[in-house]
């Protein structure tokens, strides 16, 4: 077990948590950074940012047992 | 350009181009060239998620509620991230059951069940028939917005009010019917990739994300100064504002809930499983598509916003409904009719992707599970293969126009999202059972099918009745006042609860009621025999395949008949006989069991591939006379292993006795270092307990050949020593060479001839052979053979084996190093021996020549102070007295003159000698003949003779004697000899010397007939400071140097000098000196 399973579920379980009630609720107000919404920047933020973590994560090798 | 034939001739060119793409990569895939095997066109096959409903809704639901289009694509996103875990198990299920669908995914994880498969075919076509409507409602749509050109409505037409044949949906349903049967259902394997259909859709894919990116590119910078531009002038309109953020009607629930629904979606829809369970071509590439699908999902996403808030910049007035067609209408409205189109065939290629693929999973669904499950319980007595593909083509169509049907019905009254979402409810239902069933043994069919069914029916009552009702199929009232006035059942408020959003209403119930109920009717019902078996399977590793049906008496004729009424007759045929040729089986009549068992796999499979595994199942149930009944005539060497609930016991029992058994072969290797008695050890264990017949041991000779060092099983009195060649026309040297077990289950099939030693026994039925490795480097081969029974070697035993070897190459290794060790140390002790030997003995000389050294200088210093005495002494006389005769003082004068003379000859032969020692010697080498140098000596000291009246005779041959040497020094060794000679040879006595040639030599004799020399004595003469015996004289007239370095002037001339003595009667010297050829060509006389 490389831990590359159990850090792609921590990844799932924060990703679960940003995208959510209550953390969406802090940057869900109407306010702008450089002229974009700082919900929109927020949410695509953390969707690249996870996209990130993931594409680090995967490249480990497949481990032998599920 | 945007009239309806040059519109419609577009999209047509482009579904032709389509059907080239497919055609092309089909036949590639003949050729056995895939193309499809890549991670991106597996991440792009996966997009097929994103219909029209993302394309054109996505921006309509962005106008609706700003980002509340966002989670249907967070949600797989986050999804994604799981698939290492849940997607990979689940491809590597389906794989090995031969998985069409999901329908057969969940009926074959509950035993099999035709029943559940059934029901979960029934719930998806039923949750899936909105979903295809919304395609055909957006190809319809889009078709008459872009028809309008120039004018841009913002009020549509009804189509649907039109007769059918003028409707587009219509031809669209059509159409795709068409490309749907073309690439889904020319034969009946579906559990094989359509590669054709894979690439097509990963390049319609690629096709409408290119035409969103340029419409939003176009939109963001062409009509708009950039995003930024684009929300600064919503944040101006009060209206708008509250999209950008902080709105207080944004539901966190119903935020939630589409998260939810999208992230079962990516897994459930069946174009989704589909694509990702089927289509895999490799697991690997589930590894890029965890980030590569999300990433094409973001890029389909980054322009949402700004086109949504581009159309109500610039259609402030226009109702909900038409800013789904954004996308399309802000190209007309700037007269881009390029891109207008561009962005229609992406819309088209979106609708028509998700329809294909859907109408082709849910056609294998519908046959798989409702139609064949049919066929086989009234009996198929016929070939019913055409009946069962027409039949797929049939649902292909009744799926397409169910969705058409659909569309009629209540197609004008949703956006395009909210019909999505009412089929990604649907289809989450299948959540609990799919998730338990991977991961939850205990699960049972009355628990899966429990928790569907009430998942689905408040799905149904929840969302589909108000769907119908909003069509006005149903009245109104069951929305607003409840069925039958009752308040608390009114299906959007359930429960007379309002704080829920409208999705989380459906997604909380639901889940509520199916995980519930599928929990606790799962704790309280038994599973079955069947469904503990496959549940083992799907949670456990899903390596090994289920033993198939025992169906007794069988013949491989009736079984060919059997699986042809399925699959067709000529495809049967040829399958068959590949299979049959690949095992190498001659005569199916002459199968051996484990060719049976194989052949009913295979039939199986085939069967499974065609009609989905329970339905396979039943049939060859069916065939069977008696009781179904699973069973295992493979020997397993550890003993029956039952496909029961005791599975897991006997896999703990015997994990337990293959590492007993690995530590008694490791403590027998360990217990000595004798290579001979470990191997036996080892084979006799070996044979103990698997009670194989023979076990033995080959290991390589130096001379490279392989021969048998230990075995349990040959009679005692076997010649072993012949041996074998390595190569590879033995399975033992295959095994050598590539250094890998080979294991051979049935040696009739074997295709090389065994070699055993004893050629009389019977042969074997089964072995193995393992590689004795040292280092990765193999020595040896661990054989075990079977001749009374077939074995079926188990993976688990494979690798036992396997180790056993290891350890056997690690104890022999041990045992040739301490073996070396040994050696070595023997060998070392003898070298200390010797060197001390040696070292003792130069030890001993170097104390001797110390002694020597000692002894030289002090008989030097001897030497030299006689003859100083006499000087001194007698020169003090001659000082002290005036009183001594004249002629006593001439007397004592004659002395010190002669003293002194042999004072300075003592000191010259000392120099000479050092000289010669530290061969600073100056040599003239010259021609000379040997007698005239004799005869020259000679005449020199023949005084001396005469003084002592002795006889001095010298003779020589007639011819010359060359030698090549330094006169003078020739000349003092001879005058040594004659003076030695006088010096020891009484008066009257006589000497003689001859000079002659013999044997190839110079030679010289000297004779004399003096005392002669004591034998031990002999080799004393030579030696510095001997004096040997008493001279005749009174005091020795030498330093006893003379002869030293005479042999010292004769060796280094090549030569030798030797002497022959008889005590009392004389000595014979004897010089030799090399011959020179060319005495007279030096010009020597």
């Amino acid at each position: 077990m490389s831990g590359v399973g159990e850090k792609l579920i921590l990844v799932f379980v924060v990703g679960a948590l940003l995208l959510n009630f209550p953390v969406l609720a802090i940057f869900n107000r109407a306010a702008t950074v450089m002229g974009v919404p700082v919900l929109y920047l927020y949410l695509f933020g953390v969707w690249v940012a996870g996209i990130a973590a993931v594409f680090l994560l995967a490249r480990a090798p497949w481990d032998k047992e599920t | 350009m945007l009239t309806a034939w040059g519109i419609v001739s577009v999209a047509l060119v482009y579904v032709l181009g389509l059907f080239a793409i497919a055609y092309y990569v089909d036949r590639r895939a003949r050729e056995g060239r895939s193309l499809i095997d890549s991670p991106l066109i597996y991440s792009l096959s996966l997009a097929v998620y994103c219909t029209s409903w993302t394309f054109y809704g996505s921006v309509g639901r962005a106008v609706a509620s700003g980002v509340g289009f966002l989670p249907i694509y967070l949600g797989p996103t986050l999804m994604a991230v799981g698939w290492w875990w849940v997607l990979r198990k689940t491809v590597r299920i389906a794989k090995a059951n031969n998985i069409t669908s999901i329908a057969d995914f969940l009926g074959s994880r509950y035993g099999q069940s035709t029943l559940l498969g059934g029901v979960v075919a029934v719930i998806t076509v039923v949750g899936i028939t909105p979903y295809i409507a919304l395609q055909l409602k957006a190809i319809s749509q889009t078709f008459e917005v872009l028809l309008q050109y120039p004018a841009v409505t913002t009020r549509l037409a009804a189509s649907a009010s039109r007769p059918f044949y003028a409707d587009t949906a219509f031809g669209a349903a059509i159409l795709l019917t068409a490309f749907g049967i073309m690439f889904g259902a020319r034969d009946l394997d579906s559990s094989r990739r359509h590669e054709g259909l894979v690439a097509t859709i990963a390049f319609e894919s690629l096709v409408k994300l290119l035409a969103f990116l340029a419409v939003g590119v176009f939109v963001t910078y062409g009509m708009f100064g950039g995003a930024e531009d684009i929300f600064g002038r919503v944040a101006r309109r009060p209206e708008y504002a509250r999209m950008l953020g902080g709105d207080p009607s944004f539901s966190y629930g119903d935020w939630a809930a589409l998260t939810w629904l999208s992230m079962m979606a990516i897994m459930f829809l069946p174009r989704q499983f589909h694509m990702a369970v089927i289509g895999n071509t490799r697991e690997v590439h589930i590894k890029t598509a965890m980030w590569m699908f999300p990433v094409y999902l973001l890029l389909i996403n980054l322009f949402v916003l700004p086109i949504a808030f581009g159309g109500l910049l610039t259609f402030p007035t226009a109702p909900a409904t038409t800013a789904d067609y954004f996308v399309l209408t802000l190209p007309m409205v700037q007269h881009q009719q390029g891109l207008a189109l561009f962005a229609f065939i992406g819309g088209i290629s979106a609708a028509t992707g998700m329809v294909i693929v859907e109408s082709i999973a849910l056609s294998t669904m519908i046959l798989n599970n409702l139609v064949v499950p049919w066929f086989v319980r009234r009996g198929a007595t016929r070939d019913i293969s055409a009946l069962l593909i027409n039949s797929k083509r049939l649902a292909i169509a009744v799926t397409i126009f169910l969705g058409y049907a659909y569309y009629h019905l209540i197609g004008e009254s949703y956006t395009l999202v909210n019909i999505g979402l009412i089929s990604f409810a649907a289809v989450a239902q299948f959540a609990p059972a799919f998730f338990g069933g991977l991961y939850w043994r205990r699960a049972t069919k009355a628990g899966a099918l429990a928790g569907l069914g009430g998942g689905f029916l408040i799905w149904a009552y929840t969302l589909l009745l108000p769907s119908f009702v909003r069509s006005g199929w149903v009245p109104e009232s069951l929305v607003t006042l409840g069925p039958f006035g009752i308040a608390w059942l009114r299906p959007e408020q359930l429960f007379g609860v309002s704080g829920l959003g409208f999705w989380s209403n459906t997604v909380f119930w639901s889940l509520a009621f199916n995980v519930t109920a599928f929990a606790l009717v799962s704790l309280y019902t038994r599973p079955s025999a069947l469904e503990s078996a496959q549940a083992e399977r799907f949670v456990g590793e899903p390596s090994r395949p289920a033993a198939p049906v025992g169906v007794h008496g069988l013949t491989p004729e009736r079984l060919e008949e059997l699986v042809a009424k399925f699959t067709g007759r000529e495809k049967t045929q040829e399958a068959f006989q590949a299979f049959f040729a690949a095992r190498r089986i001659g005569d199916p009549q002459t199968m051996t069991e484990a060719d049976r068992q194989a052949l009913l796999q295979f039939a199986e499979r085939t069967l499974s591939g065609a009609v989905g595994t329970a339905s396979a199942q039943a049939i060859l149930e069916s065939l069977g006379q008696g009781a179904p009944a699973r069973f295992e005539t493979i020997f397993d060497v550890f003993g029956k292993v039952s496909q029961s609930l005791e599975q897991s016991r006997e896999d703990l029992q015997r994990r337990v006795r293959e590492l007993s058994l690995l530590n008694e072969a490791t403590r027998r290797i360990a217990a000595t270092l004798d290579p001979e008695r470990m191997m036996d050890g080892v084979v006799h264990l070996l044979r103990q307990e698997f009670e194989f017949d023979l076990l033995a041991i080959r290991l390589r000779d130096e001379d490279g050949r392989l021969r048998i060092k230990s075995h349990a099983g040959l009679p005692p009195d076997t010649d072993l020593s012949g041996g074998d060649p390595v190569s590879r026309d033995t399975y033992f040297g295959e095994c050598f060479l590539d250094n890998r077990v080979i294991a051979v289950e049935d040696a009739n099939l074997a295709r090389k001839p065994l070699v055993l030693p004893t050629p009389g026994a019977p042969g074997p039925r089964s072995f193995v052979h393992a590689p004795i490795v040292i280092e990765e480097r193999p020595i040896g081969v661990l054989s075990a053979y079977s001749s009374t029974a077939h074995v079926y070697f188990s993976p688990e035993f494979l690798q036992l084996f396997r180790t056993l070897a290891v350890q056997l190459g690690l104890g022999i290794q041990n045992a040739q190093l301490y073996r070396e060790l040994g050696d070595l140390s023997r060998e070392l002790e003898r070298k200390v021996a010797q060197r001390t030997g040696q070292l003792e003995e130069a030890n001993r000389r170097l104390q001797e020549l110390d002694r020597l050294k000692s002894d030289f200088v002090s008989t030097v210093s001897h030497e030299l102070r006689t003859p100083l005495t006499a000087i001194r002494s007698l020169s003090e006389s001659l000082l002290g007295g005036d009183d001594i005769p004249r002629e006593r003082q001439a007397q004592f004068l004659a002395i010190i003159t002669q003293e002194s003379q042999r004072l300075s000859r003592m000191i010259n032969q000392l120099l000479d000698l050092s000289r010669i020692e530290a061969g600073k010697m100056e040599w003239r080498l010259e021609g000379l003949d040997l007698r005239e140098v004799v005869a020259q000596a000679a005449r020199t000291n023949e005084a001396l003779f005469e003084g002592r009246g002795i006889a001095l005779s010298v003779s020589a041959g007639a011819v010359p004697v060359p030698v090549l040497a330094d006169r003078d020094q020739i000349i003092q060794v001879l005058t040594n000899l004659l003076s030695n000679a006088a010096k020891f040879t009484p008066a009257g006595g006589r000497v003689a010397v001859r000079t002659l040639v013999e044997d190839a030599q110079a030679t010289v004799e000297v004779e004399d007939s003096g005392v002669g020399i004591p034998p031990e004595q002999v080799d004393a003469i030579f030696e510095r400071f001997r004096q040997v015996g008493d001279t005749l004289t009174a005091k020795p007239e030498g330093a006893g140097l003379g002869l030293p370095i005479s042999r010292e002037i004769v060796e280094h001339h090549g030569g030798t000098l030797t002497v022959k003595s008889r005590l009392g009667q004389g000595s014979n010297f004897r010089l030799t000196l090399p011959l020179a050829s060319s005495v007279h060509a030096e010009g020597v006389d």
